[in-house]
């Protein structure tokens, strides 16, 4: 059939794609710590008709080719990693990081995960756990006869112990960083999984070698722009009807065929 | 049947390329640094010979030259988004290490700490690709030199790392590859290096260039050629037409 239907569908479907990511941005656009996503596009292999060079007669030869493209497609999603907005909580659990840097969280099946969620909660046993529960690295312990908790914004975990019991260090938090955060694969829960294109992790001390400081009592909101989303889904709108306007001429000029001939 | 109805499906078989062409732009209508290259003129091809005076065949005039007319920017303030000016064009590795240009500007650094766009091909410098210490702040100047810092020492000037391969091609004509890059038209320089234009060579960070495919012109070149092809098919049905009258005419009983 006409190569221009399949080329317009190509078309469809990557901006079908594009959709999917903008509407799951605009749904996190209240996740903490999210990070936006952005379409990658990428134009198909383009098929060589003519080739530039190729003899027409004994004499002369083509001065152009035609390379005659095949569409699009969306070759990956990629997370921007801009900063979100501070939001301050005054709740002591809750920790922001400010600059480069991921938590880490110690996952069920052994492997660690990242994330940029900074709402912490305490298990019953006194861990800081992530609010879906699950224990971060270094496990930071809190006795039970604590009174108040500051973190530092070097990381450092100190208590207030009840009754004038003093106060005591009670470990320090770590970051990890990578070479290529859009590497990084999200799985979910605010979570990521670090892959052959992020880079190992190099964990650092909040603060100090490029990791970011910690603000204890904020959190960081989702870096998604509600205005350019909204742009972004305009953009793809109107691209998704062009191509279907392209797929509709193709089918009248068929129909037009099968009707007359 | 007589050779009209052949004439006509000769123009349909070569605007069907044309189309497909068309098609092609109007996917591409957001791809990041997408250019244009598609340009058509058809002639008539005259057939010599005794009882061919009226045969005339369309042949189709193609220049498939990148047209690096610039597209929208698209503001994203990521550093690392580079929007090149004019014709600037920034050297690539491709597939099989040959150099080849691009206008996309969506870089990042991969694994191994090189710089790569998000279609995966690593971008050159004046002295091959691109290395970035571990850990730094990149930031990208109007001429192409990319400067790494490293965050916890702020008092340390940013080092230059390297600078992208930016040529400007205002001067050198550039065709496209299989793969969707460019390369210069010359046979001597194809997955070669080119000497830069008059014109300086340079990027704007912190946005990216939308397609340059003009979607209202675009989409009036596809009604035009809809209609051509319905105009084409109407005299194949005429042929039809004549044929028939013809074998009434010499019908028998």
């Amino acid at each position: 059939m006409d190569a221009s239907l399949w080329i317009a569908k190509t078309g469809l479907t990557a901006q079908q794609t594009r959709m999917s990511v903008i509407s799951n941005n605009l749904a996190n656009v209240n996740t903490t710590g999210f990070k936006k996503d952005r379409a990658v596009f990428e134009d198909l292999l383009y098929q060589n008709v003519v080739p530039a060079g190729g003899q027409v007669d004994a004499e002369s030869q083509t001065p152009t080719g035609l390379m005659l493209g095949t569409g699009t497609r969306v070759v990956a999603t990629e997370k921007l990693h801009g900063q979100g907005n501070i939001i301050t909580t005054e709740n002591a659990l809750d920790l922001a990081i400010s600059g480069d840097g991921w938590f880490s969280v110690q996952q069920a099946d052994g492997t660690i995960a990242y994330s940029r969620d900074g709402s912490f909660k305490l298990s019953a046993e006194g861990n800081l756990v992530t609010a879906g529960g699950q224990a971060i690295l270094p496990a930071i312990t809190v006795p039970p006869n604590a009174a108040s908790l500051t973190i530092g914004r070097d990381g450092i975990v100190t208590v207030e112990l009840a009754n004038g019991g003093g106060s005591s260090q009670i470990g320090q938090l770590q970051l990890s960083r990578f070479v290529n955060n859009s590497g990084l694969q999200p799985i979910g829960r605010n979570l990521m999984q670090q892959t052959n294109a992020s880079g190992d992790p190099l964990v650092a001390l909040p603060g100090a070698d490029g990791a970011g400081m910690l603000m204890q009592g904020a959190l960081e909101a989702s870096n998604v722009n509600v205005v350019e989303e909204m742009v972004n889904m305009i953009e793809t709108q109107r691209a998704y009807e062009v191509n279907s306007k392209a797929i509709s001429a193709a089918d009248g000029m068929l129909r037009f065929l099968n009707n007359n001939l | 049947m007589d050779k009209l109805a052949y004439t006509a499906l000769s123009a349909m078989q070569s605007q069907g390329t044309v189309r497909a062409a068309i098609t092609n732009a109007l996917a591409n209508v957001s791809t990041v640094g997408f250019k244009d290259s598609f340009q058509i003129a058809s002639s008539a091809v005259k057939i010599e010979g005794p009882g061919f005076d009226s045969r005339f065949q369309p042949g189709l005039v193609i220049k498939d030259i990148i047209d690096l007319s610039p597209g929208t920017p698209i503001s994203t303030g990521r550093a690392l988004d580079i929007a090149m000016n004019d014709q600037t064009v920034l050297g690539v590795q491709t597939a099989d290490g040959a150099t080849a240009f691009t206008r996309r500007g969506d870089l990042r650094v991969n694994g191994e700490g090189l710089i790569e766009n998000a279609a995966g091909h690593l971008i050159l410098g004046e002295g091959g690709p691109i290395s970035v210490p571990l850990g730094n702040i990149l930031g990208i100047s109007p001429d192409g030199t990319v400067f790494a810092s490293m965050p916890s020492e702020p008092n340390v000037p940013a080092i230059e790392v390297g600078k992208l391969m930016l040529r400007d091609a205002s001067e050198t004509q550039l065709v496209r590859r299989p793969d969707g890059l460019f390369e210069p038209r010359a046979e001597a320089l194809k997955g070669r290096d080119f000497t830069t234009g008059p014109k300086p060579a340079s990027v704007a960070s912190g946005a990216l260039e939308g397609s340059n495919v003009n979607p209202v012109a675009t989409m009036v070149k596809m009604l035009d050629f809809s209609r051509q092809f319905e105009l084409q098919l109407k005299l194949v049905k005429e042929t039809q037409t004549l044929d028939e009258a013809g074998s009434t005419m010499m019908r028998t009983s």
